[in-house]
């Protein structure tokens, strides 16, 4: 399996090496060569270690919390704000002018 | 539930002083919004994106972004197949003379017995009773 590795050469002159979506696996080295084998070296020991599981968890809980309690962050976020006052009075002349299309 | 028209949508961003004092008494799973406002302003906000000149394109998308992200804060109550006697019989009674927008609305709290807050009292007079519509803007609370 490929694993994209970012290698970057440091102003120290060392050579580091990491595989993003693996934390831990991050090292230094003397040369490009050596931070490629340590860097290999470290994912095969993470993955050797680790398990990737799907855990299933229900939106309705997530939605329930969310909408428990009232959203204050919300409240007076845009006064006299013509980029949402603009925006609502074309909203209610539209909702005037707009009929059923049979 | 309280279902808010687009008009109280916009006081509570404004941060209207006696909107507050509603919200304030009142559970926040009992407010939502009517799909049809949720349609609206989504409607509104993707048109503006997509028609945008290429200056106001990034802001016109970032509006909708924010839009989208602020209705998520929201119960919603959609239009749903109980809604469409009440829409079918509203129709009926006032034919071309109501907007089609507001009586989608008015059938929503007809069907699910919901109280319409709004300040536009008089376009939904004659779709409600009187006991389910509301004005949390110039109607200060009973203290």
């Amino acid at each position: 399996m490929k694993y994209t590795v970012v290698i970057t050469q440091e102003q120290s002159g060392d050579v580091s090496a990491a595989a993003p979506g693996l934390p831990e696996c991050h090292v230094q080295a003397n040369s490009r060569q050596e931070a490629i084998q340590k860097i290999s070296q470290s994912i095969t020991d993470i993955i050797r270690r680790s398990e990737v599981i799907q855990l299933d968890i229900p939106d309705a809980v997530r939605s329930q919390k969310k909408h428990q309690e009232t959203p204050w962050n919300l409240f007076g976020s845009h006064p006299q704000d013509p980029a949402w006052g603009g925006f609502f009075d074309e909203l209610e002349h539209h909702r005037q002018v707009e009929q059923f299309e049979e | 539930m309280f279902l808010w028209d687009t008009n109280i949508l916009r006081h509570f961003i404004e941060g209207h002083p006696t909107l507050r004092t509603y919200v304030k008494r009142i559970a926040w799973e009992d407010i939502a919004l009517p799909s049809v406002v949720v349609a609206e302003v989504l409607r509104g906000r993707s048109e503006y994106a997509l028609k945008a000149s290429p200056i106001q394109a990034p802001p016109a998308h970032a509006l909708l972004q924010e839009t989208r992200d602020m209705l998520h804060c929201f119960h919603i109550v959609m239009f749903d197949t109980s809604c469409v006697i009440p829409l079918q019989q509203l129709r009926e009674q006032h034919k071309h003379h109501k907007s089609y927008a507001d009586m989608m609305i008015a059938a929503i709290a007809i069907a699910g017995k919901h109280t319409v807050v709004t300040r536009n009292r008089k376009h939904f007079a004659s779709l409600l009773p009187k006991t389910q519509l509301a004005n949390w803007i110039d109607l200060p609370p009973a203290s």
